[in-house]
């Protein structure tokens, strides 16, 4: 599966560089690499049972290119880094190591709490289509329409507490994939400097699924995985970029 | 000042006006700016508005400083643009004589020599003057044209000295922004109410400039009695020059034509409508200007046995009356255009430039005529058919003799008109030993193309090819390009159809010897590609010689004209382009003053310089012709400007396929910066208000999606930005728009949208 997806998303680089439609770019240039920001406020709240604020960062860098007046292309790259927090033990059937030697009398909800690392990455191929009838737009400037499928790669990690180990444990992997639309303006200022916003609207199946069967009997792979779900449901992006060539 | 010193520097003036420069109207060229620029053209409008904001009173309210503040912004911007536009002429013959009438007004008005009063001419036919705050006044040329005497320029240069020493156009704008905005005792006055009152300050204000500028008048060496006769000549404004013209059916016939079934209807039975009285005039009525005036001279300080009753002749009205023609011309007036050239000719019978500038009219009345019958319904010429239309509606307010004219020459068919004009443009070319390449012989050409359908039955035409050889050569030539002409529109229409294209070349593949899996990798069958050979045989035996190389077994051919397209396009790039006076125009349609004046012209210089880098990364060749930072020395600039505004305009005004008026200066402008195309480019930034439905939208999203409110936040404090930037490339050579867009973005004019849009548009330019 590994090798069909890696060819795929080589092909579709390929073919966007290899492109010989006319097409003018911004003043004839078409390659912009830029690098983003991406999380949306409160939905890991209302969704995943996360804290008030889980903004749900993710860093990503990404290269667009211009294939013609209203189609640019490219490839994304996500770094996720975040951590989910359970009410109860979930992580390990056993009681944390801090039970036994922390002043339990005096501290004992926190014992009780656990915590995982939820970090991965994502990367995939987006398609942006610039409207030009209705609204006016030339690649890569203009307000468009993003197409995104992500492979999504992610990791659920012990915090250090549970297991005694020195080393950080892997408790979990999911490989998961998301498809998402949305809607976004790109500008150019200096001539270089490239600014990117967009809202989305994202479906990762396996996210779905948990959320929709329902519990899992351990509790932390069912929050790991629905809040696959949470996370890539509304995005807001901001990206800032340079035009290189 | 005395009498002695009077006459004396009467004299002097006498003397110098003797060594004003004679005009040669035999090949009279049309009158153009000259010298040092004026710094009222160089300066920018943002400059002038800073040094007038100075002249605000502190002590004022601060509503009223605002407005006059306003005032101030507004009026410098329009001046500034109307001074760039090319239509105002500086240290032409006309401006120049302005300005000594000027100074010897001065002369007799000491306190004038603290005021700063520049006098320029506008290339406008209508008669009148205008003065500006700014101590700038245009006088038209419409108005030097039918004044007879300097006593009378000079009388009516004071009445607009005097609406400058009083501050007129500033009250009438605070004036008017007081009752416009609805307080005090016009909160509840009605619209028309308002409109009455702002045209009865205005009128005001017209007599009291009469009145102060017969004192100013009374205190020169002029003839006292000629302000009451300059008043005089606007009751006739629907005439362009004093005299009436005596219009005779002979003017227009000749051993070659005749119209023996129109005649010319009496002058008595023609009537001249009268706009309705209307009282929201800015002008009162002429009459009792007049009136007025007169009983002011009645007065006992007005010694008017004492004073000179001889005038002096107005040096420059001949001048004036023979730019007439052709600014008529220009604006499509041709009704107009031709009186006046009819009444210059009835003194001037043999002026080589008026018999010129007559055949350009008969052929531009003939050419709109022919466009209007044959091509009504077509979409590019949908304004100019309603801008004649208006026009000749217009028509039965002009003098009883102009519309007699109009209506000799409306009862006219298009086949007569244009046998006029042939017969006309015959005449001058034989006459003038006119050359192949000259546009008159273009002119006939043109009208000769036009309407070979009717020649076989027209008298006119038949008399004339029999008898006139030129003419003969020049049908004859007409007729066979016209036919070859339609047989290039044949064959591009097979080129066109891509499944016939397909079959050719695979045919010519066939008849190579080419490898059948070819034919198989084109996707032709041989049952198709034989049906088709037999389909081409057809068209073979159809086509006229000359065309059938084209579907010929001859293998080389269509890849030869392939090749040859190729090539001919690369030698043609890159092409020089001259980009002609570029626009940045910035609005904000949520305030009262919707034009930013001072961010658009503070973007301009930018924008500019955008397009010149544009243009550069495309390497195209290009030259800027633009009135922004102009030198002192770049009279050239502003004169080409106005020659490319003009030619544009005419275009505009008349059908499309009526050559210029200007052919000889436009080649002349094609040879100087060695290129045919003109391009315009213009950027129209708008912010406004978001509409009420998508903010109500924004609110309902952001109920049920709390997410989504930062969004709607951000929809809330924005405005809604929208950006359009056209680009125009005229063809000069051809005298048609070769490329014309307009891209359009819903994003706020910032350098990116800018130059994304340009760059693009600029990419189209390279590659027609």
């Amino acid at each position: 599966m590994n090798s069909i997806k890696n060819i795929l998303l080589i092909s579709f680089l390929f073919l966007i560089v290899f492109c010989n439609a006319q097409n003018p770019g911004y003043l004839g240039r078409r390659i912009i690499v830029s690098t983003g920001v991406r999380g949306m406020p409160f939905v890991g709240k209302l969704l995943a049972e996360d804290n008030n604020l889980d903004f749900n960062l993710r860093w990503s860098a990404n290269a667009e290119f211009v294939i013609s007046k209203q189609i640019s292309a490219g490839y994304i790259f996500e770094r996720v880094s975040d951590k989910i927090f359970l009410d109860n033990m979930s992580v390990s059937e056993q009681l944390p190591i801090v039970y036994y030697t922390s002043d339990v009398e005096h501290n004992p909800v926190q014992s009780l709490k656990s915590a995982a690392f939820f970090c991965g990455n994502n990367h995939g191929m987006f398609v942006k289509f610039y409207k030009n009838k209705k609204l006016g737009a030339i690649a890569p400037i203009g307000q468009y329409f993003i197409m995104e499928y992500f492979f999504n790669n992610t990791n659920i990690k012990d915090d250090g507490r549970y297991f005694n180990n020195e080393d950080i444990t892997l408790l979990h992997s999911v490989k998961s994939r998301t498809f998402a639309i949305g809607w976004g303006v790109q500008n150019v200022y200096y001539k270089y400097l490239t600014v990117d916003f967009r809202f989305g609207l994202g479906y990762n199946k396996v996210g779905f699924h948990a959320k929709v069967d329902g519990e899992y009997e351990n509790p932390l792979f069912y929050k790991a995985e629905s809040k696959l779900f949470s996370d890539n449901l509304f995005m807001l992006k901001l990206s800032v970029g340079w035009i290189i060539f | 000042m005395n009498m002695k010193n009077k006459i004396l520097i009467s004299g002097v003036f006498l003397l110098l006006s003797g060594f004003v420069f004679a005009q040669d109207f035999e090949n009279y060229k049309e009158l153009s700016s000259d010298g040092t620029i004026p710094m009222d053209f160089i300066t920018l409008a943002n400059d002038k508005f800073e040094q007038d904001k100075t002249k605000i009173s502190e002590d004022e309210q601060r509503h009223k400083r605002k407005v006059k503040e306003q005032f101030y912004l507004e009026s410098n911007f329009s001046i500034s643009e109307f001074l760039k536009s090319g239509n105002v002429l500086f240290n032409d013959p006309v401006s120049n004589y302005l300005n000594e009438i000027y100074n010897n007004i001065k002369l007799s008005n000491s306190f004038l020599n603290d005021e700063d009063l520049r006098f320029y001419t506008c290339k406008s036919t209508i008669i009148n003057a205008y003065a500006t705050h700014a101590g700038i006044i245009f006088i038209n040329i419409g108005l030097v044209a039918k004044i007879k005497t300097e006593d009378e320029l000079a009388y009516i240069m004071c009445h607009e000295i005097s609406h400058y020493i009083e501050d007129h156009s500033i009250n009438q704008y605070t004036y008017n922004d007081e009752i416009d905005s609805n307080k005090g005792s016009y909160r509840r006055t009605s619209w028309e109410k308002k409109m009455f009152s702002k045209a009865n300050y205005s009128q005001q204000h017209e007599l009291i400039a009469d009145s102060l500028g017969l004192i100013m008048y009374s205190n020169t060496n002029y003839c006292i009695n000629s302000p009451v006769e300059a008043l005089g000549n606007l009751k006739t404004y629907n005439s362009p020059f004093s005299k009436v013209l005596d219009i005779q059916k002979s003017f227009f016939e000749s051993s070659n034509i005749s119209f023996p079934d129109i005649n010319i209807v009496p002058l008595d039975s023609i009537e001249v409508e009268k706009y309705d009285d209307d009282n929201n005039s800015t002008h009162p009525d002429i009459d009792e200007r007049m009136e007025e005036i007169a009983d002011q001279l009645s007065q006992p300080e007005y010694d008017v046995d004492s004073i000179k009753t001889k005038t002096l002749p107005n040096k420059f009205q001949k001048l004036a009356q023979f730019e007439m023609p052709h600014l008529y011309l220009e604006k499509g007036m041709t009704i107009h255009a031709l009186y006046c050239v009819m009444s210059l000719l009835e003194e001037n019978p043999d002026n080589k430039y008026l018999n010129g500038m007559l055949c350009n009219i008969l052929y531009a009345i003939s050419q709109n005529s022919t466009c209007l019958k044959n091509y009504p319904d077509r979409d590019e010429i949908a304004d100019f058919k309603h801008s004649q239309r208006d026009y000749h509606k217009d028509l039965k307010y002009s003098c009883a003799d102009m519309q007699q004219l109009y209506l000799f020459l409306n009862k006219m068919s298009n086949e007569q008109k244009n046998s006029l004009a042939i017969v006309k443009l015959l005449a001058f070319i034989s006459d003038n030993n006119v050359g192949d390449s000259d546009a008159m012989m273009l002119r006939l050409r043109d009208l000769t193309k036009m309407n070979l359908s009717y020649y076989s039955d027209s008298k006119p035409i038949k008399n004339l090819i029999e008898r006139d050889s030129v003419f003969a050569g020049i049908y004859n030539d007409e007729k066979q390009i016209s036919r070859s002409e339609i047989k290039k529109l044949r064959n591009s229409y097979r080129e066109e159809d891509e499944s016939k294209s397909i079959i050719v070349s695979t045919r010519i593949i066939k008849n190579s010897s080419i490898d059948k899996t070819d034919d198989v990798a084109s996707g032709e069958e041989n049952g198709e590609v034989t049906e088709s050979k037999e389909s081409l045989s057809e068209e073979e035996e159809t086509a006229e010689t000359g065309t059938s190389k084209d579907v010929n077994t001859n293998t080389g051919s269509d890849k030869n004209e392939k090749k040859d397209k190729k090539e001919k396009k690369l030698k043609a790039e890159p092409d020089r382009i001259l980009f002609v006076t570029p626009e940045f125009r910035k609005f904000d349609l949520r305030k009262n003053q919707a034009y930013k004046f001072q961010a658009s012209e503070k973007a301009l210089n930018s924008y500019q310089k955008k397009i010149e880098d544009n243009a550069d990364l495309l390497e195209i060749d290009h030259v800027m012709l633009s009135t922004l930072n102009m030198g002192a020395a770049d009279v050239e600039q502003i004169n080409d400007i106005s020659l490319i505004n003009t030619f544009v305009d005419e275009h505009n005004n008349n059908s499309p396929w009526t050559m210029s008026s200007k052919k000889e200066e436009i080649q002349n402008l094609i040879s100087k910066y060695n290129t045919d195309k003109i391009v315009f480019v213009g950027t129209y930034s708008f912010h406004m208000s978001r509409d009420v439905g998508s903010e109500i939208y924004m609110v309902f999203i952001s109920l049920f999606l709390p997410p989504a409110i930062p969004f709607a936040i951000w929809h809330a404090i924005t405005p809604e930005f929208r950006t359009f930037t056209y680009v125009l490339l005229y063809n000069l050579s051809t005298e048609k728009v070769d490329y014309y867009e307009v891209e359009y973005m819903k994003m706020n004019g910032n350098e990116g949208v800018v130059n994304t849009t340009m760059y693009y548009s600029f990419m189209k330019i390279k590659n027609l």
